[in-house]
């Protein structure tokens, strides 16, 4: 590479403007040799910048590193079939429901109401027997029960006065203590004050 | 993603991804911790890792992240290995005293002080040679900010460069002076 080139490229490298093709040929120029001394600081800085280039980390890396990879995939393979297996353990009730209600839906479903009365006169007059026979029933239930209120009635009796007990709480208030004994206890209080003070002194 | 492809595809980056980490944290130990917390943030993405276009720009993020974090919560300076090269010189000429080796330190040191997101752009264009899309999606900028960061940063270097030579010789020439 001429001179007239290199200052060109020079140029270029500063404005960062080069090529990666153009970077490669000042790399080699710097590295093959003298230079004239105008371009001896482009030169330390790039050989500066090759020397980075070789650092190279400790030879342990690389294994380090690969048995980094392989315990973390050693350990996630793991984890995916134990859960694979945990999670065909619990659908196995879920499975079990869900047919057990499908199961119950289709033989309902496939049981068809038959007709007892094949007129619908007849099969009215049948269900309001068969009502009234329930409604009679009831009332028959329900009269064996009256005696009951004949318990109750006390009980409402009882309330009567408590409800009279709860008015006389809300009559006003009136105090049985006139002003006068108040303030004797009051000097009573601050009698025993002093002499507590006394005590003190 | 089965732990097959997953080396197949992020085991190479590892180099990449320990000197992008190096720069930031400029300790070798604390840069391979990084690379093996970037595998294993990597690792726990599971499938979503599929989902990106570029799974190196993905794990360049993740290192870039987790080491400007450890950066962050680093307490003193002095828990990197950042030894600035000597500007105090003997009375030999420039040249001899400061071999490669050292103005390479120098030109490392300019870089590693640089702020972000220069210095990421910088070092992932010119050491890793890492095209333009995959420096936005990492640094998260356009690929014409990239360009306009990448340009500036290159001349800031220089300039800096430049600046530590001039200061390198003017100390030589006092020291000179005083030993006369």
């Amino acid at each position: 590479m001429d001179r007239e080139t290199t200052k060109r490229l020079l140029k270029k490298y500063y404005e960062g403007s080069t090529s990666a093709e153009e970077e490669r040929l000042l790399q080699e120029y710097f590295g093959s040799g003298e230079v004239p001394p105008e371009l001896e600081p482009d030169r330390e800085l790039f050989a500066a910048l090759a020397e980075e280039g070789s650092e190279k980390p400790s030879a342990s890396l690389q294994g380090q590193l690969e048995d980094l990879i392989d315990a973390h995939y050693a350990v996630t393979t793991e984890r995916k079939t134990l859960s694979l297996r945990t999670r065909a353990l619990r659908a196995i009730p879920l499975a079990a429901s869900l047919i057990l209600v499908l199961a119950t839906y289709f033989f309902l479903l496939s049981r068809k109401p038959h007709d007892t009365y094949s007129d619908p006169q007849t099969a009215y007059l049948e269900a309001k027997k068969a009502l009234l026979l329930v409604s009679r029933n009831f009332n028959k239930g329900t009269r064996s029960m009256a005696y009951l209120r004949e318990i109750s009635l006390p009980a409402t009796e009882i309330n009567k006065v408590q409800r009279t007990v709860g008015k006389l709480n809300d009559l006003p208030y009136i105090d049985l203590m006139p002003a006068g004994t108040k303030n004797n206890g009051d000097l009573g209080k601050t009698g025993e004050k002093n002499t507590e003070k006394n005590k003190n002194k | 993603m089965d732990a097959g492809t997953f080396k197949e595809t992020f085991l190479p980056l590892s180099d990449r991804l320990y000197r992008l980490a190096l720069r930031f944290l400029r300790n070798r130990e604390e840069a391979e911790d990084v690379v093996q917390e970037t595998f294993l943030k990597l690792l726990k993405m599971g499938d979503k890792v599929d989902g990106y276009k570029s799974p190196a720009a993905l794990a360049m993020t993740l290192t870039r992240n987790t080491a400007l974090d450890r950066l962050r919560t680093r307490h003193t300076v002095s828990e990197g290995e950042v030894t600035l090269p000597e500007s105090t010189v003997p009375d030999d000429p420039p040249d001899v005293w400061l071999d490669r080796k050292e103005k390479a330190g120098r030109v490392r040191a300019i870089i590693d002080a640089l702020q972000e997101p220069g210095r990421t752009v910088i070092h992932m264009r010119d050491v890793e040679g890492c095209d333009f899309d995959e420096i936005a999606a990492v640094t998260d900028m356009t690929v014409n900010n990239v360009r306009v960061v990448l340009s500036r940063t290159r001349k800031k270097v220089k300039e800096t460069l430049l600046k530590e030579i001039n200061h390198g010789q003017g100390n030589n020439e006092k020291t000179a002076e005083e030993i006369l």
